[in-house]
């Protein structure tokens, strides 16, 4: 048996950065990275992670929630989006490594919460890849319907529930994706460029074709469900933000950090809620909200609806085709770096952390995150997959910001390339924006993280505790200081 | 010394010079015997009153001929070599009847004019050679010229972990054997793999890279501590944003050919480039020996 003391220094035992700098070999190359990043390309980023998670599919979860509201739902998301970007990107600036909250959490609170963030990342990536597959799904039965008027028979493109049996669509690209992940295909910043600026460019035409619809008497009543339904549907679209904490990962690369990762975080941010409210005004304007519920493809189902033509469909449908297509391989590609991290952490079986000598890439644990993915894009509704991933990323935004204040309190004095401004408000308003969200979500989303937790928890204390790098090599107090 | 036969596909251009090159530095020091081998087109056979086939076949026959002078000339006395014509339905149904014929235990083949000066390109014949040799084919650079004296100094064998890559490993200690040269073991970490937008970090294929890192040099102590009592070998980790950079990044003796493997995609024991394989066959500032496969 363990004792309390060393049980709760198991626990809350915090991974020196040094150790995380060892770990991407930085000291074997030696100098700095060059610092090229700038305001528009990092705001071109941030947009690009942004865009095309949510925004294609989450109305038709979000708007039977809250009515036409839901605009306002919009620019609450929005807001507890950026609070929670800056408290991101004061600790991506202090603890420059990968592996995204879960690594900052490593540093800062200890083991036991990092592997709580973990398993919320996998919510975050995992779970979000899963929803977006199955959007891609759905528009790509669009494209069908606007092509030959035919489309794939429920059976094999919905979940069980909805009354199909598989959705094959959405495995079949969670399989190409890791196929060429595998392969160590990588998506260029030409490709990113060219992706944001067609993601922007369909969701321009939508909003331009479809305020010609634009019937105030669907705006009334505004608010059918009240506040609460304001706020629960602001839950739902959070889904639609996620992808925002890339910015502050790109910390080490930005000229000025001090000044460019606010400013880019502001901007995308900007950027991204703008089009989002837009989209959501011409969206309730163009047809009374009820009709939202049940809805596939919504945004080029409206198009169709109010123009009666499908060629403006046709080319929303086939936008969103190929634009989720590359935002699943980039959110997969996450997933598999988070779980390498983790395994190499020794959180997870070494199994996560071998590197295939001939493609160079974790070959088993990107099969692995396929399997789990295609499983959840497969006998999952979208609606369940859009919620869990709010709950999971919000949770793992709130401990962020939670981190941010342990480090103030912890380390005054230690320089910060990045600082929160308005400390202490900001980060604590981003937790209590996050807890407002959190609330807002259906009762069986929570039923369904408990019982994730639970999991966690388990394998927690039956694999990892004792495997982990850790516990072999237990860092000195001084070592767990931030530099 | 061990001994061995290595034919040498000469053509009358500066690719088939530099395959003699490559082959005199083979067989500088001895105990490899040389077959330089021409290969003309068959013609038909089929009887004309005019008689043309035959008269093509004839200057056919001199041009081979011709084309064997001066790479004896080219050669010169000091290196013993055969030297035979063959006419055949394609230059690599020639080489494969040749290979079988003298019993080779290496092709040694020039480079096609397609590629920069210094480095191989896969040419149609290196294209099926590389398809269906059963023995090691030497890819020759453009223009590769190294001094009249210069003997084999040094094998490098590229080395990644697999099983596949020890059958490699073995050939390469066996040719170094047969040299009597050090052998070196080398792996490549390749970086070229910046995915946008990095979701989780700009570090996160560092992360990957330094994993594998990690693997390879164990794998490679691994390796020298399998091979044969006596073998002199060292390991060597190369490094770069491509497999340029990485393949530059170290030092080459001016007499030294990198051994790497085929793709396991090959059937049986044939020779099959992989990507990463055409990506070092195309990099390499030196010649590149490729084996063929294991099963």
């Amino acid at each position: 048996m363990i004792d309390n003391g060393s049980l709760r220094s198991s626990l809350l035992r915090r991974k020196p950065i040094s150790a995380f700098v060892a770990e991407t070999g930085a000291a074997t190359e030696g100098g700095e990275l060059k610092r090229t990043i700038g305001t528009f390309q990092l705001t071109m980023f941030g947009v690009g992670a942004t865009i095309g998670t949510g925004i294609f599919i989450v109305l038709n979860a979000a708007v039977p929630e809250a009515g036409p509201g839901v605009i306002a739902s919009f620019a609450i998301a929005g807001v507890t989006a950026a609070l929670t970007a800056l408290c991101y990107a004061a600790l991506a600036s202090m603890i420059p490594v990968s592996g995204s909250s879960y690594s900052y959490t490593y540093a800062t609170l200890g083991e036991i919460v990092a592997y709580a963030v973990g398993w919320c990342l996998l919510l975050e990536y995992g779970v979000s890849a899963g929803a977006i597959v199955v959007g891609w799904g759905q528009y790509l039965n669009q494209v069908f319907v606007d092509l030959f008027d035919w489309q794939l028979p429920d059976a094999i493109s919905q979940p069980p529930g909805s009354g199909g049996y598989v959705n094959i669509p959405a495995v079949v690209l969670v399989l190409l994706c890791c196929f060429l992940l595998i392969r160590g295909s990588r998506e260029s910043a030409t490709v990113n460029t060219i992706m944001v600026i067609l993601k922007i460019g369909v969701l321009v035409m939508f909003i331009v074709i479809g305020v010609t619809a634009f019937n105030s008497d669907n705006l009334t009543p505004f608010a059918p469900f009240g506040i609460a339904g304001i706020g629960a549907a602001a839950s739902t679209i959070f889904f639609s933000f996620i992808g925002i904490d890339a910015v502050s990962t790109a910390g080490e690369e930005v000229k000025d950090p001090r000044r460019t990762l606010p400013l880019a975080i502001v901007f995308a941010l900007l950027i991204v809620t703008t089009l989002y409210v837009l989209v959501a005004i011409v969206a309730v304007a163009a047809q009374p909200w009820e009709e939202f519920e049940g809805q596939e493809a919504g945004l080029a189902e409206i198009l169709r609806n109010i123009t009666g033509q499908t060629w403006p469909s046709l080319i929303l449908s086939l936008g969103a085709v190929i634009s989720l297509f590359s935002v699943t391989l980039v959110v997969i590609y996450g997933q598999t770096r988070i779980l390498f991290a983790m395994g190499r952490d020794g959180m997870l079986p070494e199994t996560f952390h071998k590197v295939d000598p001939r493609t160079l890439t974790p070959v088993r644990n990107t099969i692995i995150v396929g399997l789990f993915i295609s499983l959840l894009g497969a006998l999952v509704p979208l609606d369940v997959l859009a919620d869990l991933t709010s709950m999971g990323t919000l949770v793992a935004f709130a401990v962020v910001s939670i981190g941010v204040i342990v480090l103030r309190q912890r380390q005054p004095d230690t320089p910060r390339p990045f600082r929160v401004p308005f400390y202490p408000v900001v980060p604590l308003v981003s937790i209590a924006a996050c807890i407002y969200l959190i609330q807002g979500l259906p009762l069986n989303t929570f039923l369904l993280f408990a019982g994730w937790l639970t999991i966690a928890a388990i394998t927690y204390f039956t694999y990892s505790m004792k495997h982990s790098r850790l516990a072999q090599a237990p860092p000195t107090e001084e070592e767990a200081r931030l530099p | 010394m061990t001994s061995g036969t290595y034919l040498v596909a000469y053509s009358a251009d500066s690719g088939g010079r530099s395959a003699l090159a490559l082959g005199r530095m083979f067989a500088a020091a001895g105990g490899v015997r040389l077959v330089v081998c021409t290969i003309v087109p068959t013609t038909w056979g089929y009887p004309s009153l005019a008689r043309v086939d035959a008269e093509y076949a004839t200057f056919l026959n001199s041009f081979a001929q011709q084309a064997l002078d001066e790479a004896k000339a080219a050669l010169g006395d000091g290196v013993a070599a055969e030297y035979r014509a063959r006419a055949a339905g394609s230059p690599t149904e020639g080489i494969l009847e040749l290979v079988d014929e003298v019993g080779a235990d290496m092709v040694v083949l020039g480079s096609s004019r397609e590629g920069p000066i210094g480095r191989f390109a896969v040419g149609s014949v290196a294209n099926s050679l590389l398809h269906s040799a059963p023995v090691p084919v030497a890819l020759t650079p453009r223009g590769y010229r190294p001094s009249r004296r210069a003997q084999l100094r040094r094998v490098t064998c590229g080395y990644v972990g697999t099983p596949h890559s020890a059958v490699t490993l073995r050939a390469a200690a066996e040719l170094a054997k047969r040299h009597n040269v050090p052998l070196r073991v080398i792996t490549a970490v390749v970086r070229d793999r910046q995915m946008y937008p990095p979701l989780v970090g700009w570090q996160s294929e560092r992360m990957v890279e330094e994993q594998w890192r990690a693997q390879a040099r164990a794998a490679q102590q691994r390796a020298l501590s399998e091979l044969p009592e006596g073998t002199e070998a060292t390991a060597e980790i190369v490094e770069g944003s491509s497999w340029d950079d990485a393949l530059d990044s170290t030092d080459w003796e001016d007499a030294e050919v990198l051994v790497i493997g085929s793709s396991r995609l090959g059937v049986g024991a044939r020779i099959f480039l992989g990507s990463n394989a055409s990506k070092i066959v195309r990099s390499s500032p030196v010649p590149v020996v490729v084996v063929p496969g294991a099963e």
